[in-house]
C-alpha cells in the first residue's frame, strides 16, 4: 500500500470520534443534496410532462397576415392611415410535404406530425359544444402528441370518419363510443364522424375541447383540401425547442413557436426552481466543505510532532501533504456513500407518503445513477478541496518546531 | 572512507540585527565512522541545535557541514530530505511513537517514507530490528500499550532499520529511570559495536558520557572540551 495512503487510514483511525462526526456531517450533506436534488428534478420532470406531454414543443405555422394599405403616398405626399389588423384566415403551408422531411433532419428532432387545425361546433341531437378540431396521421400525431397510451374507452385509431374525443367533451354531449358525433365548421354545413375512442389527457380544458380526427378529415371539414395548417415538433431536449425553432424560422421563413416562447411562466418557474435548489446545494456543500477543512487543521494541530517525526525518518513534504489530501478524499467518498444510501431512502420514503390511484408517486423524485456518480465524484472533490490548506499547513511544519512541540 | 560528519566554523544565529541571537560561534568538529561521541553542556548551550544542524532538520547561517561525505550546503529541501532518510536514524529523549500505528509499523516507517510504499519486506525487516533489541514480541502493540523503556528500544529499533550511517540521539535516556537508562545505554554502544554505527549523543549525564568513546564540552555555542575517554 501506498505510505501516504497507509498513514491516512491510520489517522483516520486513530481519531475514531472526530472521523465518525464528520463522516456523518458529509454523509447527511451528500443525503441533502441527492434527495433535494432528487425531488426538484423529479418534480421538474413531472411538471414537464403534465404541460409538455400534450403538446407539441414547437409549432410551425404560416406567418400573419399584416394589413395592406390602400393607398401608397406619392411623391411630396402624406396620406394619413387608419391601421386595421388583417382577419387570420385558415392557410396553409406551402409545400408542407418537403418542411416535414427537412425538420425531421434538424438534430434533436424526435418526431413531427403535419395537422390542420381549427374551431368548430361538435353536434349531438340538441347539445352543442364549440371545440378545437386537430387533424393528422395516425401514427404521426401520437409521436408528438401521445394519446394511444390515454384512452379510457375504444382505442386509438385515426381512419376514415373515426373521431376521438375527451372525457368531459363526451360527458357533456353524452356520447360513448360508436355514437356519431356532428362538427360543423363556422362556415359550413358540416361533417358526421363516429366517435372511435374517449382519450383523457389529465386537463378537464383540453378533455372538453379537443376534438382528434384523421388529416384528411380535417382537410375537408375546415375546408383545406391537401394542406396542412400547421406542423407540430417534438424535440428530445425540451430546453433546446427554442434553438429548433429558431432554426425551422430561419430555414423556412415561416413563423415556430416553441413552448418556451408560449410558456413562459412555467419556464421562469422552471428556472426559478432549478436556481433555488443549486443555491441550497452550494450552501450544504460549502458547510460540508468547512466541516472537513476544521476537523483536518484540528488533526494537523494535534498531530503536528507526529509530522515532525514522519519528516525527520525521511518523509517529504509532498508526501506529508498527500497523508491529509487522502483523508480529505476518504472522507468525502465514504461519507457521500453513505449520503447515496440515506438520499435514497428518504426519496423512497417520500414518494410513499402520497400516491395517485394508479399507485404512482404524486411527487415522483428522480435518483438516477448519474446523479448518485456525480454526487460521490463532486464530494471527493469537495474533500480534496477542503484538505488543501490544513495538507500545505502540515507539510510546512518545520520538523524542529513539530519535534518541540510534543 | 570519508568521516561521518565534518563541520567547519559551523555557526547558528536566529533573528537579524540588534536582536540576533547567536547560539553556536564556528564548531568544529570530525567524527570518524564507528565513533561513538557524546555531546555534553549545560541547558542552552545549543546542543539541540548542533543536532538539529547535524540531522539537517535546521540549516546553518555559516560554516560547512558534511554528512557521510556530503556537502550539505548545496543540497536544496528534497536532497536534504533524501539524505536524512537515507544516512540518518533520529532517537529522541521523548520516543516520539506515531500512536496510530503498532511498534513495527511504526519501525518500518522510514523505510516506507523513503519507497513510498509499506510493504510486507519492510514490516518483516522492522520485526527484526525489533528483535535485535529484545522488544520482538511487542511488534504488534500499540505505543501505549508497552513500558517507557520499551518505547525508546522501539524507537532506537526506527532509527537502525535503515541502515543508517550515522545516528543522532537526544537525550536518549533523560526521560528513563536509571536501570532503563542504563539498559537503554548499553543496547546503543552495543549496537555502535557490533555494527560500526556512528552514534552522537546529547546528553546531560555525565556518566553516560563517560561511557563514550569521546566527549565533546559545548558551552555558549562553543566547543571546550574535545577529550578521548
Amino acid at each position: 500500500m501506498r505510505t501516504d495512503l497507509f498513514l491516512a487510514l491510520r489517522f483516520l483511525r486513530e481519531g475514531r470520534s472526530q472521523t465518525a462526526l464528520i463522516a456523518v456531517g458529509v454523509t447527511l450533506g451528500s443525503a441533502v443534496v441527492v434527495f433535494l436534488t432528487g425531488l426538484l428534478d423529479g418534480l421538474q420532470d413531472s411538471l414537464i410532462e403534465r404541460t409538455l406531454g400534450i403538446q407539441a414543443h414547437v409549432v410551425v405555422h404560416p406567418p400573419r397576415e399584416a394589413p395592406r394599405p390602400l393607398v401608397e403616398p406619392g411623391e411630396g405626399e402624406v396620406v394619413l392611415r387608419r391601421r386595421v389588423e388583417a382577419e387570420q384566415r385558415l392557410r396553409s403551408i406551402a409545400g408542407w410535404a418537403g418542411l416535414v422531411r427537412r425538420v425531421e433532419a434538424i438534430p434533436g428532432v424526435a418526431a413531427v406530425s403535419p395537422i390542420v387545425t381549427g374551431p368548430a361546433m361538435a353536434v349531438r341531437g340538441r347539445a352543442d359544444r364549440a371545440v378545437v378540431v386537430l387533424s393528422g396521421f395516425e401514427d404521426r400525431f401520437d409521436r408528438v402528441i401521445p394519446l394511444a397510451g390515454r384512452m379510457v374507452s375504444g382505442r386509438y385509431r385515426l381512419r376514415g370518419n373515426d373521431a376521438l374525443v375527451g372525457v368531459e367533451l363526451a360527458d357533456d354531449l353524452g356520447v360513448g363510443v360508436g355514437d356519431v358525433l356532428r362538427l360543423r365548421p363556422g362556415d359550413g354545413a358540416g361533417q358526421r364522424f363516429r366517435v372511435r375512442g374517449v382519450f383523457d389527457l389529465g386537463n378537464k380544458d383540453v378533455n372538453r375541447r379537443w376534438v382528434v380526427l384523421p388529416l384528411r378529415g380535417g382537410q375537408t371539414l375546415l375546408g383545406l383540401r391537401g394542406g396542412v395548417s400547421d406542423v407540430h415538433v417534438r424535440v428530445e431536449d425540451v430546453f433546446e425547442a427554442d434553438r429548433v425553432a429558431s432554426r425551422i424560422a430561419s430555414d423556412s421563413g415561416l413563423e415556430a413557436d416553441s413552448w418556451m416562447q408560449t410558456n413562459q411562466q412555467l419556464l421562469v418557474g422552471l428556472e426559478g426552481q432549478s436556481s433555488s435548489g443549486n443555491l441550497i446545494t452550494f450552501f450544504v456543500i460549502l458547510a460540508v466543505a468547512l466541516g472537513i477543512s476544521s476537523v483536518l487543521v484540528v488533526s494537523v494541530v494535534q498531530k503536528s510532532g507526529e509530522i515532525g517525526i514522519l519528516r525527520a525518518a525521511g518523509a517529504s513534504r509532498g508526501l506529508v501533504m498527500r497523508v491529509f489530501l487522502w483523508q480529505g478524499a476518504i472522507l468525502g467518498f465514504f461519507g457521500s456513500l453513505g449520503g447515496c444510501a440515506v438520499g435514497i431512502g428518504l426519496g423512497a420514503f417520500f414518494e410513499s407518503l402520497a400516491v395517485n390511484p394508479d399507485g404512482t408517486p404524486k411527487f415522483p423524485v428522480a435518483q438516477p445513477t448519474a446523479l448518485m456518480v456525480g454526487t460521490v465524484v463532486g464530494a471527493v472533490v469537495v474533500g480534496l478541496v477542503a484538505a488543501v490548506w490544513p495538507a500545505r499547513r502540515a507539510a510546512r511544519l518545520d520538523p524542529v518546531v513539530a519535534i518541540r512541540s510534543v | 572512507m570519508s568521516d561521518a560528519l565534518e563541520l567547519t566554523g559551523l555557526t547558528k544565529a536566529y533573528g537579524q540585527g540588534p536582536t540576533e541571537t547567536r547560539v553556536l560561534h564556528g564548531i568544529d568538529l570530525r567524527v570518524p565512522r564507528g565513533e561513538l561521541l557524546a555531546i555534553v553542556g549545560p541547558s542552552g548551550s545549543g546542543k539541540s541545535t548542533l543536532l538539529n544542524l547535524i540531522g539537517l532538520l535546521d540549516r546553518p547561517s555559516g560554516g560547512r557541514l558534511e554528512v557521510c561525505g556530503v556537502d550539505t550546503g548545496g543540497l536544496d529541501e528534497a536532497g536534504r530530505t533524501r539524505l536524512r532518510g537515507a544516512s540518518l536514524g533520529f532517537v529522541f529523549q521523548f520516543h516520539h511513537l506515531l500512536p496510530a500505528l503498532s511498534a513495527a509499523e511504526n519501525v518500518a516507517m522510514p523505510l516506507a517514507t523513503r519507497r513510498g510504499r509499506v510493504t510486507a519486506g519492510d514490516l518483516r525487516r522492522a520485526r527484526e530490528a525489533l528483535a535485535r533489541l529484545d522488544v520482538g514480541e511487542l511488534a504488534d502493540r500499540r505505543p501505549t500499550q508497552i513500558s517507557g523503556g520499551q518505547r525508546q528500544r522501539v524507537a532506537i529499533a526506527r532509527a537502525l532499520v535503515g541502515e543508517p550511517a550515522l545516528v543522532l540521539a537526544d537525550e536518549p535516556t533523560g526521560n528513563l529511570d536509571t536501570v532503563t537508562g542504563a539498559g537503554v545505554f548499553d543496547e546503543i554502544r552495543r549496537l555502535n559495536r557490533e555494527l560500526a554505527i556512528t552514534f552522537v549523543v546529547v546528553t546531560h549525564d555525565e556518566a553516560v558520557a563517560r561511557q563514550c568513546d569521546r566527549v565533546v564540552e559545548l558551552v555558549d555555542g562553543r566547543v571546550v572540551r574535545d577529550e578521548r575517554v
